[in-house]
């Protein structure tokens, strides 16, 4: 999917749009072969998951790394409510990205490659997006434990060296299969672009 | 979990995914109250 140059400098709310969008992210599998985010406590199930903000009217929740984001809830924080994810004023929501924009520090030994699709309230950036639910419905990897846990996704087997460079390749098949979101680069053809910061 | 760029577009997107299946309808069954027989 092609992102157009729409401004949304001046936000004025949702569009309303039928479908979805495919886009990119890694995964940290755990010792049992759950898909979890790479930086934040949230497990990935099978099917649809649903982000909550996990701001506090007041000021920010924090706990360590898991501060405001993605729906990750241990006891009494409180939630905002799930509609209001993907906000302007927050960084809550999934996210993904756009082919070739997904390696920006975030892959690790043993990480997992994967495309989710993406819903419900989203916002699209030149280089990816974050949403409000998503279900992941594809993953670069050989192990069992994975493909049993997430029966509805499509496989792909990663190459012998899991080394970041050696897997473009086979994410590339992985890419191919999907419409996925492209990143977008403004030209001088969109109104505002030499007013952008 | 990490940069998504500048903000171009926000849409709510309704993926249309199939509902669940549900369970069959049952049609509620009439069962006959018993005829007493004059003995």
């Amino acid at each position: 999917m092609t992102v157009s140059a729409a401004s949304v400098t001046e936000y004025g709310g949702f569009e309303l749009a039928l479908g979805s969008v495919f886009a990119v992210r890694w995964f940290r599998p755990d010792q049992y072969g759950r898909l979890h985010a790479v930086n934040h406590k949230f497990v990935w199930k099978p099917g649809e998951n649903v982000a909550r903000c996990q701001r506090e009217e007041g000021g920010w929740f924090t706990t360590g790394l898991s501060f405001n984001i993605l729906g990750y809830s241990s006891s009494t924080n409180v939630i905002v409510a799930e509609e209001e994810v993907a906000k302007d004023n927050c960084s809550c929501g999934f996210y993904a990205f756009a082919e070739g924009c997904d390696d920006g520090g975030y892959f690790t030994e043993g990480g997992v490659r994967g495309v989710i699709e993406c819903y419900g309230r989203t916002i699209l950036g030149t280089r990816g997006l974050r949403c409000e639910k998503a279900r992941v419905v594809a993953v670069t990897t050989d192990r069992q434990d994975i493909r049993r846990n997430y029966p509805d996704v499509q496989f792909f087997s990663p190459p012998v060296k899991r080394r970041f460079r050696r897997q473009q390749p086979t994410h590339a098949r992985m890419l191919a299969a999907f419409d996925l979101v492209q990143p977008y680069t403004p030209t001088p053809d969109d109104p505002d672009f030499w007013e952008r910061p | 979990m990490g940069d998504i760029g500048e903000p171009l577009k926000r849409i709510e997107f309704d993926p249309m995914h199939e509902p669940a299946p549900q369970e069959p309808a049952v049609e509620p069954v009439t069962v006959p109250e018993p005829v007493e027989v004059p003995a």
